[in-house]
């Protein structure tokens, strides 16, 4: 069988996945160098005048396709740019090169995670649920059989996303102690709990509780309708697993199941 | 105020026994004494499984199918048990549930 090395996406879902790997970054950025990045649109009309800024360019570089029995294995890479990190190397000593790596690593996990979950939300990619990284670090994606019908290349080799840093920016990295760096932190965290990502946990969505009497539970008959205090209007929980914390979404359907689409974290007055 | 304390015994609970012939029931099957007992019914939509890779990965406007065709019965819970099963149906405003199973237990 020949494996057609193309995704079935159409052009504005390419266009929105790169937008928000874009604003994903950014927002990465801004809160690593405490808001002193320039807006992304700011930066993207200054790029090729940056004298005054060091410029990250993170490119989404590669990707590629394989069979994997029930389904395609999709690899995508990311790559920045060794120049920023030997440009700030030559200026800042080796206490400053682990907060790089930790900069260039945040900003390429970054870019690769929301790839991840762009993908998984694209119209037309039936992806599976599978997401690892190989041993480069590249994404692995599973995409099921049926998926890619050769209608449009993925999309993303070869384009770059830039960063501009400025120089007040890049001396609070300097500044900022290893040991107390968030990112560091962040990172240790996220290695530890590496090896829980593929564990599973249930979410349920409901409406919120009805209260009703017994007498009203023992009088229901088969066709009575119960009328909710829950209006249509109102978003719906969706309680994570045990945990009191719980999220806001709206209901809807997709492909014939019930769905819900999340608007965001309930607080804990509304989970009661 | 203080008791005077040649007037404090300890309390010293009389031994009940379990007797083997029953008396007559207390509410012979009366609903009432509890009918106006307050529950708490959670309308359950359905449920989906994710990994924690999934979960955490989730940001507004992500999209989750549940376990349950778009048309399929909701559930009413309580305390964890399943006690009916009904269509979802829009009354006036607000939802409502068109009974279509009671359970029996």
């Amino acid at each position: 069988m020949t494996v057609s090395p193309y995704i079935l996406l159409r052009e504005s879902d390419r266009r929105e996945i790169l937008g928000r790997v874009e604003e994903r970054v950014y927002n990465w950025t801004s809160s690593w160098l405490q808001g002193d990045v320039p807006a992304f649109a700011e930066t993207l009309s200054v790029i090729n005048n940056s004298k005054d800024f060091y410029k990250v360019v993170i490119t989404l570089r590669d990707y590629r396709v394989a069979d994997a029995g029930s389904g395609r294995i999709v690899y995508l890479k990311v790559q920045s740019n060794r120049r920023f990190a030997n440009l700030l190397l030559g200026g800042a000593g080796n206490d400053a090169a682990a907060l790089l790596t930790d900069v260039e690593k945040g900003l390429v996990d970054t870019a690769l995670d929301e790839l991840a979950v762009q993908l998984l939300s694209a119209d037309g990619l039936a992806v599976q649920d599978f997401q690892s990284r190989d041993a480069d670090g590249g994404l692995l994606e599973l995409v099921g059989p049926g998926a890619g019908a050769g209608y449009c290349e993925l999309g993303i080799a070869g384009i770059s996303l830039s960063v501009l840093l400025s120089p007040e920016g890049l001396r609070s990295i300097w500044s900022r102690p290893a040991a107390a760096s968030p990112e560091g932190a962040t990172t240790q965290v996220r290695e530890a709990l590496g090896g829980l990502n593929a564990t599973k946990v249930k979410v349920r969505a409901q409406l919120p509780s009805a209260d009703m009497t017994i007498g009203d539970l023992a009088s229901m008959n088969i066709g009575d309708v119960v009328r909710l205090s829950a209006r249509v209007d109102e978003h719906i929980a969706v309680q994570v697993g045990d945990s009191p914390r719980a999220l806001r979404a709206n209901l809807g359907s997709v492909s014939g199941s019930r769905a819900f689409q999340v608007v965001g974290v309930a607080s804990q007055q509304q989970n009661d | 105020m203080s008791a005077n304390r040649k007037s404090i015994a300890r309390v010293k609970l009389a031994e009940l026994k379990e007797q083997t012939k029953s008396g007559e029931p207390v509410w012979n099957g009366n609903l009432d004494v509890i009918k106006d007992v307050q529950v708490k019914i959670q309308i359950s939509l359905g449920e989906a499984e994710l990994s924690i890779a999934e979960l955490m990965g989730l940001q507004e406007h992500s999209v989750v199918a549940l376990d349950r065709d778009a048309s399929h019965v909701v559930d009413l819970v309580l305390d964890g048990n399943i006690v009916g099963r009904g269509n979802l149906v829009v009354v006036g405003d607000n939802f409502g549930i068109e009974l279509t199973e009671i359970s029996n237990s």
